[in-house]
């Protein structure tokens, strides 16, 4: 294994906690995404036309991208904020799909050709950003916005009468998963060089679904967890070849009816944190 | 006059569950709302609370109205409630549900807490002792850390309560505080709500158990089929009629009724 093909996967699974966490946000307050991949398709695109057409630096364009993102993600909130569960995935999947589709047929990023020319994600980048944002959203999510989040996915009624403004906080967080999904958009277009829209495809957002679902939805540490554990493993499992997408189902199975918050969970949570640290408050 | 509530309507469908209601709540009373399952009682908070719109009438606290406002800006206004079904946030813990019920009356935002600035820090500070100061006076400070699902169901009727208390209310409304509870914890609620009366705040409740409705309301309205069909001071309810008539069927036929 090449130095190179090392660093590639972890710039990979960097990329991929941050996709995981732009999908925990809107989670985190029960709204389901399956359409991310859009997001992350407007960062993309946008951020590499700001550098390949515009010559803006990378972490410039990286910032814009995240901003546009953001901007469509309360354009999408907005009307999303009426359903809920499935409908809401479904019409989130609509949206993933109007994206790719306009993409396939925008002709001034290529269209099917797609664009190429982005360069300038490397590790540390990817690291930063990756760990940047860790930090910020654990630190949200331990605070007073991250329990009103928290509030708003175990009961709207009651945390409406809690005097949460349950329109404003669901909006807050689709916005700002969708702003980060952009921001990992941008990073992943400038590590591949070249980008279509098939980049952006539903699975996509399966994918990144799947990161959070199976290290845990409950906890920062849960999407993390996920990103690196599903990012790295169809690498470890190399050996058994084509036997490891069978492996990858079962795991998916298995955790689906034994453990479907995920690996990572509150209750695991505290008494991880219970051992490590007895003598500090521990509240999560 | 704290609460006004004028001429308040509701129906589903073609089923009336409240109409033509009038109620008169000062400032520090203690006022039960009582009448058999059905009369709209629940339906009423509902409506006080923002929850459900009325189909006509009009309610007032401390002078403004707050019929159309929603939820969150009639807490914020200083109203707050507990639920029939109890609505704690179960996967959170219990300190967290207190918590949270102190969401409105603090204000860090994203920038603030994301960088955990000074004004953030003394701001969680504060939320965290005001929270242990509630659950110590609603007497659950021994189950803090435990997730509220483990509570059993007579703490976490008073979690929910605390929960209210959290958000700095001035009339708060109480949907059967009591229910499914046995002696002892009746006289526990009584006592809670007692307290709570000498804190200065104004208590509206929904109660079945009439030894406790007789013994700390200062004034009771009766509810049945949507209207109200009495309302006064404990004794006079107790001797009413129409009242009786409501709980325990006709013996004559009286007109007023």
């Amino acid at each position: 294994m090449s130095e190179g093909y090392l660093t590639g996967i972890f710039i990979q699974i960097g990329i991929n906690v941050i996709l995981a966490l732009s999908l925990y946000l809107p989670f985190s307050t029960g709204q389901i995404s399956l359409g991310h991949a859009g997001f992350m398709a407007i960062g993309g695109y946008f951020s590499s036309i700001l550098t390949v057409n515009f010559g803006f630096p990378l972490l410039v364009a990286m910032v814009l991208a995240g901003v546009l993102s953001c901007f469509f993600g309360i354009l999408v909130g907005y009307p999303a904020l009426r359903l809920k569960g499935i409908y809401l995935a479904i019409a989130t999947m609509g949206f993933g799909i109007i994206v790719q589709i306009f993409f396939q047929n925008f002709n001034y990023t290529g269209g099917p050709m797609g664009f190429q020319g982005m360069k300038g994600t490397n590790f540390i980048l990817t690291y930063v950003t990756a760990i940047v944002f860790s930090y910020l959203i654990w630190r949200l999510m331990n605070s007073r916005i991250g329990r009103a989040f928290e509030a708003v996915n175990e009961d709207e009624i009651a945390a409406a009468a809690m005097g949460i403004n349950i329109t404003r906080i669901k909006i807050l967080a689709f916005s700002l998963g969708a702003g980060l999904a952009g921001v990992a958009g941008a990073l992943d277009a400038h590590y591949v060089y070249y980008i279509d829209s098939h980049n952006y495809s539903f699975l996509r957002s399966v994918e990144m679904l799947l990161f959070l679902i199976m290290g845990g939805s409950q906890v920062v540490w849960g999407p993390i967890l996920g990103a690196v554990i599903l990012t790295s493993l169809p690498e470890v499992l190399r050996f058994m070849a084509g036997y490891r997408m069978i492996f990858y189902g079962c795991l998916m199975m298995f955790l689906m009816i034994f453990r479907p918050q995920g690996i990572l969970d509150r209750r695991l949570l505290l008494r991880l944190k219970n051992y490590l640290v007895p003598w500090k408050v521990s509240h999560s | 006059m704290q609460l006004m509530i004028k001429d308040i309507s509701k129906s589903f469908g073609g089923l009336s569950a409240v109409s033509q209601v009038d109620i008169e709540v000062s400032s520090g009373e203690v006022h039960a709302l009582i009448g058999p399952n059905g009369a709209g009682k629940t339906t009423l908070f509902n409506i006080i609370s923002g929850v459900i719109k009325p189909d006509q009438g009009k309610i007032s606290f401390d002078g403004q109205e707050i019929q159309d406002m929603k939820p969150h800006t009639i807490t914020q206004l200083g109203i707050a409630r507990t639920f029939q079904n109890i609505r704690i946030f179960k996967n959170l813990t219990v300190i967290e549900n207190v918590m949270i019920g102190e969401y409105c009356r603090t204000k860090t935002g994203v920038l603030g807490s994301m960088f955990h600035t000074l004004d953030k820090m003394r701001e969680e500070k504060n939320i965290l002792s005001k929270a242990l100061e509630i659950l110590g006076f609603v007497g659950i400070s021994s189950e803090t850390f435990l997730l509220a699902s483990q509570l059993p169901y007579g703490l976490q009727k008073r979690l929910e309560l605390a929960r209210a208390l959290a958000t700095e209310p001035k009339l708060i409304l109480l949907d059967e505080p009591a229910a499914g509870m046995n002696q002892q914890e009746t006289l526990y609620m009584i006592e809670l709500i007692d307290k709570i009366k000498k804190l200065g705040k104004t208590i509206l409740f929904i109660e079945h158990d009439m030894r406790l409705v007789m013994d700390i309301s200062d004034r009771i309205t009766v509810l049945n089929f949507g209207k109200k069909i009495a309302g006064g001071k404990p004794l006079d309810i107790q001797n009413n009629p129409c009242v009786i008539e409501a709980y325990l069927g006709k013996k004559e036929n009286y007109l007023q009724c």
